[in-house]
């Protein structure tokens, strides 16, 4: 028979028991926070200025949405009805983008445009990075050729592109080459490209030779010990390779840029026609640009210029059946731009507002007034075997005035007037000088 | 263009080739194998790879270096699904090695047809442990579902021999008189709520129960309670078995793509047959596991207590269903068990 055990015992017993388990269930606690590897962070998920992103925590896998979307309105003062027909308001760029990183070694980036009611792609490519200096992008982007080109969409400080952006394609399909080398102070780019027409988007080349496309920009000042002396940036760009336009009636590809003013308006383009073959011009050999480049920007003032010069072979078919009577074209063009801010400084990627408007705090973001002259040289030659005088200028001549509110870095309000005077371009005298006001309400993010 | 060797340059060759061949003579000579086990076969292993190793160069000339890793079955499945590079896996319950199967594909889902007895070398089966002189005067399950008294029992959740207690308590529940799937469930839930403690392994119960004082009767596998006992003191705990229990059987597998990696396939398999042989055999009897040769069992005869033992097919319908009935997320335990409650 068991000893018989006071009640005191019982109860010690059980407080005993407590605290042993107590401390047990603490040095299982210990135990398993020692054998547990550190925790892992997740996937961040990021939403800012510069769009939403998703990426893993060492970042080396990486998705990013951005969006931009740019709502116009056109207004031209004129007695011609036609022209007045153009008075519109207009979804300029409708552009969702999706952005990659994987392995943290190849980008990605997917920009279709839903905007001016057409669908396109605007950008499509990889980028594989494995050192700063050594880039390898294949797919369609912009090409080296135009500083103002190269410019972002939402980061212009026009509401459209100088006269200058006819010489050049919007995008090239192809394989570049490019890099950062010295930390910036020197970008080189160099591809082998379809070679699109001017002011060309097309997808699919019209022949099997291909074009060369290159720039060199240096940043002189692009170094901590010289950085308060602003930034600079000069270089060249240039191009060259053979281009082949299709003559045919039934569908012709001349394989030639048309030639739009800062009012968007068509004003120039080469002969082509689905009933008279004599009246078609093609694109028929070498055809090269060259493309110096300038910019400087510190703190609220900044300045971007550039001239275009290209030189181009082509096909004049003069009679039905016959050999190709062969032209060449040297066109040009050119546009200086200043602007000044308040508020924030000009830069290259854009107004940059030290505070973005707050009503609350009375921030207003920046204001930037820009001037702009701009100018289009075609070649008499083309005229009028290549260009009908009587429906396209020869020369254009342009003054544009901005005034910009960048609200914050996501949100901007622009408003232009442009004045542009043509040589040309009308049955007796020259086409009227386009006076237009632009405006802009543009998010992007 | 020729080049001639000189009597140097001979004798650098012939050096090289000495090395060389020296070199892929030592790595022939040396195997590593990696056994992931469950937790209490610990003293198992380390006399199954002293005996084994032997054998093995004697047959082979190979010296086999055998590293062990222990812990809760289901756990070390989990480490041999993220990537442990195990060589064989030695574990609790069938369905931790089903899961590697499934789950990381390094294991040939036959691999339970592969060896005698499902590759069960050796079973054991459930009992209780008290503190000496039974204070609590603990006979059967049924007095652990006694209010106030303190089980100590692992997490069957993260460990194998904590899933066959489970189940052993669940049927013998399920087989008293009038005995049903709600009163085993009512029966186990009351159990569990003398748990207290749950350890993610065995031998962490018997550390909580043997070395920390904490509680009346600790719920083991039998060979862990025989090692509990002579390790610690028979003056101080004694072994209750109770009317029924289960048969445990813990199983054994070759990690074929790691094996197939490390070329260690030959010593693998050679490893896990040992098992079986009557050297094996009488290791698991030396380490209280009943063994599967029957000439080793009538040997040993009276050295484990009879049991009515019942089997996981015959009252779970095998380990897939029981698996997906009481222990996924969700399953019957996480219904019953309250922790703190």
């Amino acid at each position: 028979m068991p000893p018989v055990r006071a009640p005191w015992e019982d109860r010690l017993d059980e407080i005993d028991q407590r605290t042993r388990i107590v401390e047990r269930q603490q040095e299982l606690a210990r135990e398993a926070a020692a054998a547990s590897p550190p925790a892992r962070p997740g996937a961040t998920v990021q939403a800012d200025e510069n769009g939403f992103s998703i990426s893993s925590p060492d970042r080396q896998y990486q998705i990013r949405f951005k969006g931009q979307l740019q709502v116009d309105g056109r207004r031209f003062f004129t007695s011609d009805s036609t022209l007045q027909s153009s008075d519109t308001f207009l979804l300029r760029r409708i552009r969702p983008t999706l952005d990659g990183t994987l392995l943290g070694l190849v980008d990605f980036r997917i920009t279709p445009d839903f905007g001016n009611n057409t669908t396109a792609i605007y950008d499509a490519y990889i980028d594989t990075h494995p050192r700063p200096w050594l880039r390898l992008r294949a797919g369609k982007f912009k090409g080296p050729l135009g500083l103002e080109r190269l410019q972002a969409d939402q980061d212009l400080t026009f509401i459209e592109r100088a006269l200058d952006s006819n010489l050049s394609a919007q995008r090239e399909i192809g394989l570049e080459l490019w890099g950062d080398i010295a930390n910036g102070l020197i970008r080189y780019e160099g591809g082998v490209f379809n070679g699109n027409a001017d002011n060309g988007l097309t997808d699919v080349d019209s022949n099997h030779a291909k074009t060369f496309e290159g720039r060199i920009f240096i940043q002189p000042f692009n170094t901590a010990s010289l950085s308060f002396l602003g930034r600079l940036g000069i270089g060249i760009a240039g191009s060259t390779g053979n281009e082949k336009g299709v003559s045919t009636l039934s569908a012709p590809n001349p394989w030639m840029g048309t030639f739009k003013s800062d009012g968007q308006q068509s004003i120039a383009s080469y002969l082509t026609s689905t009933t008279d073959i004599t009246q078609t011009v093609v694109a028929y050999g070498r055809h090269s640009r060259i493309n110096p480049q300038l910019y400087y920007y510190n703190g609220p003032v900044g300045l971007l210029a550039e001239w275009i010069k290209e030189h181009q072979n082509v096909a004049e078919l003069t009679t039905m059946g016959a050999t190709f009577g062969t032209g060449v074209y040297n066109n040009s063009a050119g546009h200086v731009t200043v602007s000044g801010a308040l508020g924030g400084d000009v830069t290259y990627e854009g107004l940059k507002p030290h505070k973005p408007l707050d009503l609350a705090a009375g921030t207003f973001g920046a204001l930037e007034l820009a001037l702009r002259y701009d100018w289009l040289n075609i070649d008499s030659a083309a005229f009028p075997t290549g260009i009908d005088p009587a429906k396209s200028i020869s020369k254009a001549k342009a003054y544009g005035l901005a005034l910009n509110w960048q609200l914050n870095r996501n949100v901007k309000v622009d408003g232009d007037y442009q004045e542009t005077v043509f040589t040309g371009g009308a049955k007796t005298g020259n086409r009227p000088t386009e006076k237009v006001l632009l405006g802009r309400f543009q998010v992007a993010f | 263009m020729k080049i001639k060797l000189r009597n140097g340059g001979r004798s650098g060759l012939v050096l090289g080739a000495l090395i060389v061949l020296g070199t892929a003579g030592v790595a022939r000579a040396q195997v590593k194998l990696l056994n992931v086990s469950y937790d209490p076969t610990r003293e198992l292993y380390q006399d199954v790879n002293q005996a084994f190793g032997r054998q093995w160069q004697q047959k082979t000339g190979q010296t086999v270096n055998i590293s062990q890793s222990h812990g809760g079955s289901g756990k070390q499945a989990r480490s041999v699904i993220d990537g442990l590079d195990a060589d064989v896996v030695t574990l609790g319950l069938a369905y931790d090695i089903d899961a590697i199967a499934e789950k990381s594909g390094r294991i040939g889902k036959d691999w339970q047809k592969r060896l005698p007895d499902n590759s069960s070398p050796y079973t054991s089966t459930i009992v209780f442990v008290v503190r000496k002189g039974n204070p609590r005067g603990i006979r059967d399950w049924d007095d652990l579902v006694k209010p106030g008294t303190i089980v100590v029992a692992p997490n069957p959740k993260t460990s194998g021999g904590a899933r066959w207690a489970y189940l052993a308590a669940w049927g013998y529940a399920l087989q008293k008189p009038g005995g049903s799937e709600a009163a085993a469930r009512e029966f186990v839930r009351k159990l569990y709520k003398n748990v207290p403690v749950l350890d993610s392994g065995a031998r962490g119960s018997t550390t909580t129960f043997g070395q920390r004082g904490i509680g009346q009767v600790l719920v083991s596998w039998e060979n862990e309670a025989y090692l509990l006992v002579n390790e610690l003191g028979k003056d101080k705990f004694e072994i209750v078995n109770p009317s029924v229990s289960i048969l445990a059987e813990p199983p054994v597998a070759v990690v074929d793509k790691n094996v197939d990696k490390h070329g260690t396939r030959a010593v693998a398999e050679g490893y896990l047959k040992f098992l079986y042989s009557d050297e094996g055999q009488e290791l698991a009897v030396k380490n209280h596991y009943r063994p599967r040769s029957a000439a080793v069992a009538a040997k040993h005869a009276g050295t484990f207590p009879k049991i009515k033992l019942f089997t996981i097919d015959q009252l779970f319908g095998g380990w897939q269903k029981a698996q997906a009935a009481h222990f996924a997320d969700g399953g019957t335990f996480d219904q019953i068990y309250q922790p703190g409650s």
